[in-house]
C-alpha cells in the first residue's frame, strides 16, 4: 500500500512519510486550505480520517455561485444556497477572519442579508462582495459598522448600484473598493468620516456625484474609469499616490494639500492641466498627465528635473 | 557561503547531528533562533532537534538568498539616495523567480519545508511553501489529490458514503 519513497533520503518513519502532508498540525492544514474555495475545501473531509474536520478549523470562507453549475438558475442558486448554509452550520470554529462571496442576483438570496448579519457578528478582517444585483441590495447594516473590518470590497455589476447605510462606523478600515456604486454627497461623507483610519481607496466604473475627496489620512487613491459630474476637489496631504482615470469629457478636478506625493497618473479626455493642478504635482517624483489639451504634446513627465511650469502651454 | 570576518558566526545542529556555520544576520531570519539568540547573546551552538540537515541546509538556502537580495537592495539604494522602481521590481522578479525554482521539490520535501519553516518560524518560507501546497491541491478531485500527496484512504467506502450523506450540500453535482 505505501508507496517507495523514490529518490528522497528515506526517514524511518515510513507511514508517516506517505502521508506527510496528512500528519501536519491541524492549524497548518487549515492555512493550506484556506487558500481555497470553501467548496474544494469542504471536499477534502473525504480524503482520509484526519481529513475529516480539518476545512472546518478554518477561519475563511470563500464562497462562489460560480462554482455550482446547472441548467436551470434557480436550481444553480439552490445550490449555492444550501451549500452556504451547510457550511455555516458545520464549521467548529468562531473565528472568522476572511469572507468572500461571489454570486449573481444577490438580492433575490433571501438568505444573503442574514448571511451578512452572521458574518459581521464574527467581527472579520476583510470582506469581499463580488455580486450581482437585478434591482436593490439593503446591505446590512452591521457591515458598515464592523469594529475590525480592515479590508472591505464592494464590487457590483450594474451602473450606479445605490447603497444606502444609515451611517458608517469603521474604525480600523484601511483598504475600501467600491466597484460600479453611486457616490453621493451624502455616502461620501459618511465614508470619509466613518473611516478615520482609511489609507487607500479605490472606486472604479463608479458615478462620483459628490465634490470633495478630503482625508487627512489617505494614501493611495485610485479613480479607475468613472464618471464625474461636477468639479471634484481632491485635498489630501498625506496621499503618495494618485491616479485618475475618467471616462467622459468635461470633467474637472483640483487638487490641494499633495504635499506627500510621489506618483502620479492622470488621464482626463481633452482637459486643460492649469498651473494650479501642475503645482499641486510638484512634488512628485514621477507624474504622467494624458489627455490634455494643450498646443504643445505633454505626454510623459518622468524626472521632475523635466518639469517646465511655463506658462505658455 | 560569503563571509566577513567581523561578523558573528552561529552553528545549527540538525537532528543527525550535521553542523551548519551561519552567520548570525542568517541564523536571524528564523524568528526561533532569533528569539533564542536576544535571550542569551553569548548563544553560538544552536541544536534544532526538530530539523534534519537536509531540510535545514535548504531552509539555510533560502534564509541567504533573502538576506543578500535586502542587502543588495539596500546597498543601492545607499548608492543612489534613493531605489528607482525599475531596479527595485526587477530584483522583486528575479527573487520570485528564485522562490519558483526553489519550490521544485517533492512532496514529502515540501511538507518538511513546511514543518521546519513553521518550527523556525520563517514567515516567508511558510507563506511560500504553503501556498505551494494550497496550488497542488487547487483544481483536483480528492482522488487526484490523494494521488498527489500520497494520501492513504483509510475510509472504508461505508465510512466514506456516511460522511458524504452527513454533507450532502458540499458534494452536490456541479462540473
Amino acid at each position: 500500500m505505501a508507496k517507495d519513497e523514490g529518490t528522497k533520503p528515506c526517514n524511518d518513519l515510513t507511514n508517516i512519510g506517505t502521508n506527510r502532508i496528512s500528519s501536519l498540525p491541524d492549524d497548518i492544514k487549515a492555512h493550506i486550505l484556506s487558500f481555497l474555495s470553501t467548496k474544494k475545501a469542504v471536499q477534502t473531509c473525504i480524503l482520509s480520517k484526519r481529513w475529516h474536520d480539518a476545512w472546518a478549523y478554518f477561519p475563511v470562507l470563500k464562497v462562489s455561485q460560480y462554482e455550482f453549475r446547472d441548467e436551470d438558475q434557480t436550481q444553480c442558486r439552490d445550490k449555492f444556497i444550501r451549500f452556504v448554509n451547510g457550511a455555516w452550520k458545520n464549521r467548529m470554529t468562531s473565528r472568522l477572519d476572511i469572507f468572500e462571496c461571489y454570486c449573481s442576483g444577490a438580492d433575490r438570496i433571501g438568505h444573503f442579508v442574514e448571511w451578512l448579519g452572521h458574518v459581521a457578528a464574527l467581527m472579520p478582517r476583510v470582506i469581499v462582495l463580488d455580486v450581482n444585483i437585478t434591482k436593490y441590495l439593503d446591505l446590512s447594516q452591521s457591515v458598515f459598522s464592523s469594529a475590525y473590518l480592515e479590508n472591505l470590497k464592494l464590487r457590483f455589476n450594474a451602473l450606479g448600484t445605490i447603497i444606502k447605510p444609515e451611517s458608517i462606523n469603521l474604525p480600523s478600515l484601511k483598504i475600501l473598493e467600491l466597484v460600479y456604486v453611486d457616490l453621493n454627497d451624502d455616502l461620501a461623507q459618511k465614508l470619509f468620516q466613518g473611516c478615520p483610519a482609511l489609507e487607500s481607496l479605490v472606486l472604479r466604473w463608479c458615478d462620483l456625484r459628490m465634490s470633495d475627496i478630503t482625508s487627512d489620512v489617505l494614501k493611495t487613491l485610485n479613480i479607475d474609469h468613472c464618471w464625474l459630474t461636477r468639479k471634484l476637489h481632491i485635498s489630501c496631504p498625506r496621499l503618495v499616490s494618485l491616479s485618475i482615470r475618467t471616462v467622459d469629457i468635461n470633467t474637472d478636478i483640483s487638487l490641494k494639500n499633495m504635499t506627500s506625493l510621489v506618483n502620479a497618473d492622470i488621464m482626463l479626455h481633452n482637459y486643460y492641466y492649469d498651473r494650479s493642478i501642475l503645482r499641486s504635482l510638484s512634488n512628485a517624483t514621477s507624474v504622467k498627465l494624458r489627455g490634455c489639451r494643450h498646443s504643445m504634446n505633454l505626454q510623459q513627465f518622468e524626472d521632475p528635473g523635466n518639469w517646465k511650469m511655463g506658462y505658455d502651454w | 557561503m560569503a563571509r566577513s570576518s567581523t561578523e558573528n558566526m552561529i552553528t545549527l545542529m540538525s537532528s543527525d547531528g550535521e553542523e551548519f556555520m551561519v552567520t548570525e544576520k542568517v541564523a536571524r531570519e528564523c524568528t526561533t533562533i532569533r528569539n533564542m539568540l536576544e535571550d542569551d547573546c553569548v548563544i553560538t551552538n544552536i541544536p534544532l532537534p526538530n530539523v534534519t540537515s537536509d531540510i535545514l541546509s535548504m531552509v539555510i538556502e533560502y534564509c541567504m538568498e533573502h538576506v543578500a537580495a535586502a542587502e543588495k537592495a539596500a546597498a543601492e539604494t545607499a548608492e543612489k539616495g534613493s531605489s528607482s522602481a525599475p531596479a527595485a521590481a526587477k530584483a522583486n522578479k528575479d527573487l520570485e523567480e528564485w522562490d519558483k525554482a526553489f519550490m521544485n521539490v517533492d512532496v514529502y520535501t515540501l511538507c518538511d519545508l513546511i514543518l521546519a519553516a513553521n518550527y523556525l518560524n520563517v514567515s516567508g518560507l511558510l507563506d511560500l511553501t504553503i501556498q505551494t501546497a494550497a496550488n497542488l491541491i487547487k483544481g483536483k478531485s480528492p482522488e487526484q489529490i490523494r494521488k498527489t500527496f500520497h494520501i492513504q484512504n483509510d475510509l472504508s467506502l461505508e465510512e466514506e458514503e456516511k460522511i458524504r450523506s452527513q454533507t450532502p450540500w458540499a458534494f452536490e453535482k456541479s462540473e
